[in-house]
């Protein structure tokens, strides 16, 4: 039996696929009655051209979009020709003498004994503890169980500590009285 | 012949009174205590209040009549103070030996192995660096040198003990039968590893000296003691036996505890140091690189109030999947304190223990596991992130769940003397 010559599927007929409204193909739903305005709105907006100012929605729950991060900087570009020859101030190996950061200490001035050598009230002192202090460095001494910032100097071979400010007395020494230095101050910061 | 090792201890005298006197010259020659977290007991004594008998670890309550009465001054424990302070000592140090040869071995003692420096004389270079220590960051220390680290420490205690020795022993130049001469003037107990338990069966034993000790057979102790004790008495021999750790080995188990400021009693109240305690004892853990296979939290009621009742549970679990994860780790013990608690108890200390430690990406699945645990990128991350805050703006600025401002439990702390060393705003002042 031969097939019939007329009938059936006939080739490239019918509306083309994607050709609806939507530009893809569709197919039927059933929808709660209930849902129906939801739905209709939802699809009415989906046929919209997408404009700048009105973006069409592309679903209603967007999937999450996972973000990757990475552990370590991906480099772009060319590397900059001047990071073989980076260099920096460093303030750290400026302010502290080489070798001498564990002697190394911070402390901060008060009042205005000290103003002739450039310390002023709130200043704070890097004071090196490493040094052997000499005739006319300023340093800071114990005296009567306080810490004092003042000038170290020889009167007579006795120590004298001298304030830098002529309306404070010079703390002398008697016969058999120590004084001892906690440290010697190797720099100002002051804040301007 | 092969020269014998030649091994220095150096150890600073009373660190954290020496830290406190560096910063306040006026506490020179003041009896003066530093107190434990929370005021609690003695952990540091002058040698003022060693001479008035008072014990390590006594409790500060207990000798309050004795404070009152020598005029004993205390204060409260500044860890950032002896902690910076620690490392310039053992930055000092480090100047005397090749890196391999330093062994930190805590806050403030420091081996040094003199190996391949034989002309050295040690006795000149303990008096040396004894100096430099004292002008460089102005704490006094002992040093003991031996052939072994337990004859240092013994050599340690030696110069810290009798004043003939300026604060400098090496028991290398003596010869054996003065050696053995000088451990026989003191008791037992001072070895190393030799606590006051082990001290009371070997004085049992008719070995009541560290020179006896060291004349006895290790073999016929380790069968009496066990292994520990044959190497501390082969130690005394001059044979090494404790190896040299210049990388301190990852920790075990990692515990956070401290005893609140006053007693709190309900669920929601302990929850928040618990909750503190474990984003501590996490950070911890990252730092290590480890994760934690093992949670535990545990509670304590006021031991020394004996009209009190008396509840002081501790439970652990093991965790399904380990992890360094402070949000999880929290969870667990948040639910295990909830385990625990009992209602009409005074509770005073909370703690959390982080135990079955192993290194990070050694990460065994579970069976069970819903899923196979990733890495986390994002995760880690964050908890990256809540470790840099805290570092920053200090312990705690960030945590997980509500941690108020401390209100109840913080630490009594209040003679605390200021960050003189580490924080701007607290610098010492002078006139």
């Amino acid at each position: 039996m031969t097939p019939p010559d007329h009938g059936g599927a006939r080739p490239g007929a019918g509306r083309k696929p994607g050709s609806n409204a939507y530009g893809e193909p569709t197919t039927p739903v059933r929808i709660p009655v209930s849902q129906t305005p939801t739905v209709l709105a939802f699809l009415d907006a989906y046929r919209q051209e997408t404009r700048a100012s009105d973006p069409r929605a592309l679903t209603s729950n967007p999937p999450p979009m996972p973000l990757t991060a990475y552990l370590s900087k991906v480099p772009a570009g060319f590397p900059s020709p001047a990071a073989d020859y980076a260099e920096e101030l460093d303030l750290n190996q400026h302010l502290i003498l080489q070798g001498h950061a564990e002697s190394t200490f911070i402390l901060r001035a008060s009042g205005h004994s000290m103003i002739g050598a450039g310390i002023f009230d709130g200043d704070e002192l890097l004071v090196d503890r490493s040094l052997t202090p000499k005739e006319g460095s300023v340093v800071i001494a114990v005296v009567n169980g306080d810490l004092t910032v003042k000038r170290l100097t020889f009167r007579q071979g006795q120590p004298v500590l001298q304030a830098e400010n002529p309306h404070f007395a010079d703390r002398t020494f008697a016969e058999g009285e120590e004084l001892s230095i906690w440290g010697v101050v190797t720099r100002v910061l002051h804040r301007v | 012949m092969n020269r014998p090792r030649r091994i220095a201890l150096v150890d600073v005298n009373n660190c954290y009174v020496s830290c406190e006197r560096l910063m306040r010259p006026d506490l020179e020659g003041v009896p003066l205590v530093v107190l434990s977290n929370n005021d609690g007991c003695c952990v540091a004594r002058s040698a003022e209040v060693k001479a008035l008998g008072v014990k390590m670890g006594t409790p500060w309550f207990q000798m309050k009549d004795l404070a009152k009465q020598h005029g004993i001054r205390a204060m409260s424990s500044n860890y950032a103070l002896y902690g910076d302070m620690s490392r310039r000592f053992h930055a000092v140090l480090a100047q005397w030996v090749p890196p391999e040869c330093q062994e930190i071995y805590s806050i403030d003692e420091c081996f040094l192995d003199f190996a391949g420096q034989d002309r050295l004389d040690l006795t000149k270079t303990g008096q040396a660096i004894k100096a430099q220590v004292k002008q460089w960051v102005g704490l006094p220390v002992s040093v003991g040198v031996g052939s072994t680290k337990t004859l240092a420490k013994f050599a340690n205690h030696v110069g810290k003990k009798q004043p003939q020795w300026g604060g400098v022993c090496d028991l290398t130049v003596l010869t054996e039968a003065d050696r053995l001469a000088l451990m026989d003037q003191f008791p037992v107990q001072e070895v190393w590893g030799v606590g006051r338990r082990l001290a009371e069966q070997l004085i049992e034993l008719g070995l009541p000296t560290t020179g006896a000790l060291a004349r006895s057979d290790p073999k016929r102790l380790r069968e009496r003691f066990g292994v520990v004790m044959e190497r501390t008495v082969s130690e005394l021999q001059g044979v090494s036996c404790i190896a040299w750790e210049n990388e301190p080995p990852a920790k075990q188990q990692i515990i956070a505890s401290r005893s609140f400021g006053g007693p709190l009693y309900t669920l929601d109240q302990i929850a928040e140091p618990v909750r503190f305690h474990m984003g501590r004892a996490a950070e911890k853990l990252r730092q290590q690189g480890s994760v934690a296979g093992r949670v535990g939290v545990f509670l304590e009621t006021n031991r020394f109030r004996p009209q009190d009742p008396q509840y002081s549970p501790s439970r652990s679990l093991a965790l399904p999947v380990a992890t360094d994860d402070t949000a999880v780790l929290i969870t667990w013990a948040v639910a295990l304190l909830g385990a625990l608690f009992k209602a009409g108890y005074r509770y005073v200390k909370a703690g959390v223990m982080l135990d079955d430690l192993r290194p990070r990406g050694l990460h065994q699945g579970s069976l069970f596991d819903a899923q196979p645990p990733v890495h986390d990128l994002r995760r880690e991350r964050l908890m990256g992130v809540l470790d840099q805050a805290n570092g920053k703006w200090g312990r705690g600025s960030l945590g997980v769940g509500v941690v108020k401002h401390q209100k109840g439990w913080a630490m009594n702390r209040d003679a605390l003397s200021p960050r003189y060393t580490t924080c701007w705003e607290e610098l010492r002042v002078v006139t």
